[in-house]
């Protein structure tokens, strides 16, 4: 009883409102892309290109909170084909760029890419080794970056929750309710 | 000659704490010949001129452990993976970073090298311009099919996608539900972490040491940091000794409560794998209000730490280990494992309370004084070679390094997964496909640090 109260003290906060500056440039994009709807939902599928490992811990750090997750909108999947998002971690290494490749080729349009963390925004501390590509962007169109070294999960959720968004509303009328830099 | 007496005769090069012996190729022929069970490979690696070998006398002895080198002639040097089979994916790392041919050795196909490089034998002091060689061989043959089972068939994962320890390439041999082979290919992740390293200043390369395995980022920051105070002799002061001491036994526990959660999770057990999924993030919450950083990493720099956490924020972070230690010790059940898995579960399982109890006592008896040793240029320019090693959830981490003028001119660092990979293979077969997850998180073999 003790260890569930103590459980319960120390559950997650909620999460973060998205981070909505960069909410514009995906809606005019998704406005190109013949606005498929897909409703409030948001099936992700993380690729790895050569992440030290912590990017993915602080994302997996999410799934540890899964049931919040899903009520979101927000779901892990294991299956690039089932995926509306692909979420990059790592500076993207040359023995791993076809896989990159293929993996983005493999998810239905329209798909979105998410560069997680500084590695996989633009190669981080290896950006300048000559085994690494510095970054998603270099391989595969990047829709939004989180930074950090690694990103807090909070920091992800808020992109993702971006990503939601922006999926969930292609009127821009709607979305002006929620996004402040829409409405002037 | 014992292998001990071989090696002490070389010509010692001073490094520290362990002498370096360089023996003649004769005699390193002979060290190579030599069964010897007393003295266990760890580590072998190379710099453009000779390969090392670190042994360590086995079983309990207090002898500190032997350093062994051999200068490469005409590209070659003689393997030693033919006593020593844990030295055969050293010897490809060599092969594929510097080219030297490891004769007569158990396995010559490359491991990093995947024909995808700009440049061949990156450290070598001659690079090959791409496609010069063939690209990498073929993973091995299946096993001999054993007549009493049925039809075998062939499993690939990766290398994107969920594959264990990855990201790699993993082929099973199944017969139905069971595994007669598994075979690992890796190398997918590597970033050049030793390249990155040279010409650099010890303090300025932590970062790449920091940044090898995201699960073990305080101990290879410590290992690497160990190391470079070797090589420069410079000591971290008390202070800092005792906060690395907690922060090794804090990521520790941490990445002990993740494997956990995964290893629960994939077993059956979601009561387990819910509670360490939250115990750990209260940790690393816990560890970020104290250092600024949830996982601590850049926290160690050789000569010290860069957070002193004030009196108050030792305090919070002492009160929530406090509080971590006793929900620990109400933990739900742990999931049963068959064979030797459940005793690696044991392992991780007793590990937890000892390193909260490490973490505790480091930070109660916390000398004052300063984090971080001054680095005057007299020390900053000194030259030397080093070890250092730290305790890392998953194993031992352990780095190599050479500074020359106060400049890394060589680096080698070791994850702890290394060394597990082929035990790990040969644990695999007869398991069941299912238990391969849990069996890897047990193992401790997670690529990005073995990729370097
Ligand atoms: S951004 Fe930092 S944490 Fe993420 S993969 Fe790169 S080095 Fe690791």
């Amino acid at each position: 009883m003790r260890l569930m109260q103590r459980l319960r003290r120390h559950a997650p906060s909620d999460p973060p409102a998205p981070a909505t500056g960069s909410v514009a440039a995906l809606l005019e994009r998704l406005n190109l892309v013949s606005q498929v709807r897909l409703g409030r939902a948001l099936l992700i599928e993380q690729m790895d290109t050569g992440d030290c490992g912590a990017c993915a811990l602080e994302v997996e750090a999410l799934n540890d909170l899964v049931r919040q997750l899903e009520r979101l909108g927000l779901r892990f999947v294991h299956q690039p084909r089932n995926a509306d998002v692909l979420l990059v971690t790592g500076p993207v290494t040359t023995n791993l760029r076809e896989a990159l490749e293929r993996t983005w080729l493999a998810l239905p349009e329209p798909r979105w890419v998410m560069a997680v963390g500084d590695c996989a925004v633009d190669g981080g501390v290896f950006k300048d080794s000559p085994a690494v590509h510095a970054g998603a962007a270099t391989v595969v169109p990047v829709d939004l970056a989180v930074r950090g070294c690694p990103p807090t999960p909070e920091a992800v959720l808020s992109g993702l929750l971006t990503l939601l968004e922006a999926n969930a509303s292609p009127d821009p009328m709607t979305q002006a309710r929620h996004d402040p830099t829409l409405s002037a | 000659m014992s292998a001990r007496a071989l090696i002490l005769a070389g010509v010692a090069v001073p490094s520290r704490p362990w002498p370096r012996h360089v023996l003649s190729p004769p005699s390193w022929d002979r060290l190579a010949a030599m069964a010897e069970p007393t003295l266990r490979l760890v580590a072998l690696w190379a710099d453009a001129e000779q390969v090392h070998a670190l042994f360590e006398p086995s079983g309990s002895s207090e002898a500190p452990p032997l350093v062994a080198s051999v200068p490469v002639e005409q590209g070659r040097y003689t393997a030693l993976s033919p006593q020593h089979p844990q030295a055969a994916l050293f010897e490809r790392i060599v092969q594929d970073l510097f080219g030297h041919r490891a004769e007569g050795g158990l396995d010559d196909r490359a491991w990093l090298d995947h024909d995808r490089w700009p440049q061949r034998r990156p450290l070598s002091p001659r690079p090959l311009v791409a496609g010069a060689e063939p690209g990498p061989p073929e993973l091995r043959e299946p096993a001999e099919q054993a007549s009493h089972l049925p039809a075998l068939h062939q499993l690939g994962l990766g290398p994107a996608g969920d594959v264990p320890g990855g990201p790699a390439h993993l082929r099973l041999t199944l017969s139905g539900e069971r595994i007669i082979g598994a075979e690992w290919r890796m190398g997918y992740g590597h970033r050049g972490v030793a390249a990155m390293m040279r010409g650099k200043s010890p303090r300025a390369a932590a970062r790449y040491a920091a940044r090898l395995a995201g699960d073990a980022t305080v101990a290879h920051a410590a290992a690497f940091a160990r190391a470079a105070e070797a090589a420069l002799a410079l000591a971290p002061p008390p202070r800092a000794a005792a906060l690395i001491v907690a922060a090794l036994a804090l990521e520790r526990v941490a990445i002990g409560w993740s494997r956990l959660a995964a290893i629960a999770r994939d077993a059956a057990a979601p009561r387990l794998a819910g509670a360490c999924g939250l115990w750990r993030e209260q940790l690393l919450r816990a560890s970020a209000a104290a250092f600024g950083h949830r996982l601590m990493m850049d926290l160690v720099l050789p000569g010290g730490v860069t957070a002193d956490p004030s009196a108050g924020r030792l305090a919070n972070l002492q009160s929530s280990l406090a509080s971590l230690s006793d929900a620990w010790r109400r933990r739900p059940p742990p999931p049963r494992l068959a064979g030797a898995a459940s005793g690696r579960l044991a392992v991780l399982l007793t590990g937890i309370e000892p390193d909260l109890a490490t973490a505790q006592a480091a930070l109660a008896g916390l000398p004052d004084g300063p984090v971080m040793a001054s680095l005057p240029d007299e020390v900053a320019r000194r030259s030397g070679e080093g070890f250092g090693e730290a305790l890392a959830s998953r194993g031992r981490t352990l780095h190599w390094l050479r500074v020359e003028h106060g400049l890394i001119t060589a680096a080698s660092p070791f994850d702890p997964g290394l060394l597990a990979l082929a035990s790990l293979e040969q644990a695999l077969a007869g398991q069941l496909v299912d238990d391969v997850q849990h069996t890897v998180n047990l193992y401790g073999v997670h690529s990005p640090g073995m990729d370097a």
